[in-house]
């Protein structure tokens, strides 16, 4: 356990996924992966839980329980305080995949459950050579199995308060004497300002991780 | 005029440097004053964390327990002659329930309790592997779903008592640093246990892995 968890940290770990299907190994066709993507898409669109699938060829010798949880801590799919994300990793060269599942979601896909997924809807198709196949499989069934927990309601806009109307008045009157006294600054500080707004967290393409986290949770299989 | 102007300075220089020694000495008690607050609520932080990564670890393999009544009972259905393995197995999982019971409240700062709630779980672990090795010869045990699923269960705790106890070591390791640090170490100390270095979990005499059995 020790010297595995060395391994561990001298491998790296590749860098967080753009799309919610990735697919290093050509283990799709193009087709499959987008359609699969689209789904995973509209599934995060609809429920907020973030769902994704990393193919590549191997894990290098790791063990792909380790190698999946090191992912997901550094991916972090789903959302910070509902743990709400799931990863499919399949190596197809070593022939192994795993479904590590966020603690929010374990009571929905118990580990009973990810192996169930695994060795009747991916592994059976995957050993008859038909990998888009399995995949859809296995995404159908996923998406059925999450699609029944509903998205919790946007968080309520809140109102300032007292001190913090009194904080946003002095930055106003602050801004105003800068725009009196030295008025290029003040230029500088709002091109600034929307420059940083711009940068900001409202990608609408592609996926990023929300801060979720994993116990382990989860079933790996081979084929 | 000029002796009483000769006699005012030096007094007055002596008692301005007495000031100025006294206000660089209380300003230099501030700071170190504010350092050690600092330093010991880094400790607390730390102290925290290992605390909250224990009850992780304590979850895992509470999950684990609790897996084997129903494991026994499915195996022995249809793997009724295996009476020397359910009795290992039954043993085991009372032993951990002594270790976890009044014990587990100062396991951390005992060294001994630690190293003997890793023993009752790593030989429970043992004898579950043993369990399901001997599940091995009678496919139509395999073949149920309920024995799949409890299966699948297992291996899934397991995983997950691995990654808790990776965890654990890593926030203990954290902690430990932190309270041997030159010079937090001085903080750490004189506060007697508190701060005490936190235990390890060390890997089993023969590895233990993940039961490798797959369909």
């Amino acid at each position: 356990m020790l010297c595995l968890a060395l391994i561990s940290l001298l491998a790296a770990t590749p860098p967080a996924p753009t799309r919610w299907v990735t697919d290093e190994a050509g283990l799709l066709t193009p087709t499959t992966r987008v359609a699969l993507d689209r789904r995973l898409e509209e599934l995060e669109r609809s429920t907020g839980h973030q769902v994704l699938v990393w193919i590549d060829k191997s894990t290098g010798g790791e063990p792909i329980e380790l190698f999946a949880e090191r992912a997901f801590k550094a991916w972090r799919p789903g959302r910070a305080k509902l743990d709400d994300g799931v990863v499919l990793f399949v190596f197809s060269e070593d022939r192994s995949l795993r479904l590590e599942v966020g603690y929010g979601l374990e009571p929905v896909l118990t580990d009973a459950q990810s192996s169930r997924i695994i060795n009747e809807r991916i592994t059976p198709l995957l050993k008859a050579g038909d990998a888009n196949g399995a995949l859809t499989n296995g995404v159908e069934a996923l998406i059925t199995t999450l699609g029944g927990a509903p998205a919790p309601p946007a968080p309520a806009t809140r109102t300032l308060t007292t001190p913090e109307w009194v904080a946003l008045g002095a930055a106003v009157v602050g801004f105003l004497v800068l725009l009196i006294i030295r008025p290029d600054l003040a230029l500088r500080l709002i091109t600034l300002m929307l420059f940083l707004r711009r940068g900001g967290r409202h990608g609408g393409t592609g996926f990023s991780g929300r801060g979720g986290r994993s116990g382990g949770g989860g079933a790996s299989g081979r084929w | 005029m000029a002796t009483t102007a000769q006699h005012a300075s030096p007094h007055r220089s002596s008692s301005s440097g007495m000031l100025f020694a006294l206000i660089a000495i209380a300003g230099l008690s501030l700071l170190v004053v504010g350092w050690a607050v600092s330093t010991y609520n880094a400790l607390i932080t730390g102290d925290q964390d290992v605390r909250s990564r224990w009850a992780q670890v304590e979850n895992a393999y509470q999950r684990r327990a609790d897996l084997v009544p129903n494991l026994v009972e499915t195996v022995k259905g249809a793997a009724a002659f295996e009476t020397k393995t359910f009795t290992e197995v039954t043993e085991a999982r009372a032993q951990v329930g002594q270790v976890s019971g009044v014990e587990l409240a100062g396991v951390l700062e005992d060294p001994k309790a630690f190293e003997r709630f890793q023993a009752a779980q790593h030989t429970l672990g043992a004898s579950l592997q043993r369990l399901l090795a001997v599940s091995e010869a009678y496919p139509d045990l395999k073949a149920t779903a309920n024995f799949r699923d409890l299966q699948a269960q297992l291996e899934g705790t397991e995983n997950r008592i691995a990654i808790e106890r990776m965890r654990f070591n890593e926030a203990a390791r954290d902690f430990n640093t932190l309270r041997s640090r030159f010079p937090a170490m001085f903080v750490a100390r004189s506060f007697g246990d508190r701060f005490a270095a936190k235990p390890y979990f060390e890997a089993a005499p023969e590895a233990q892995k993940v039961p490798a059995v797959r369909f």
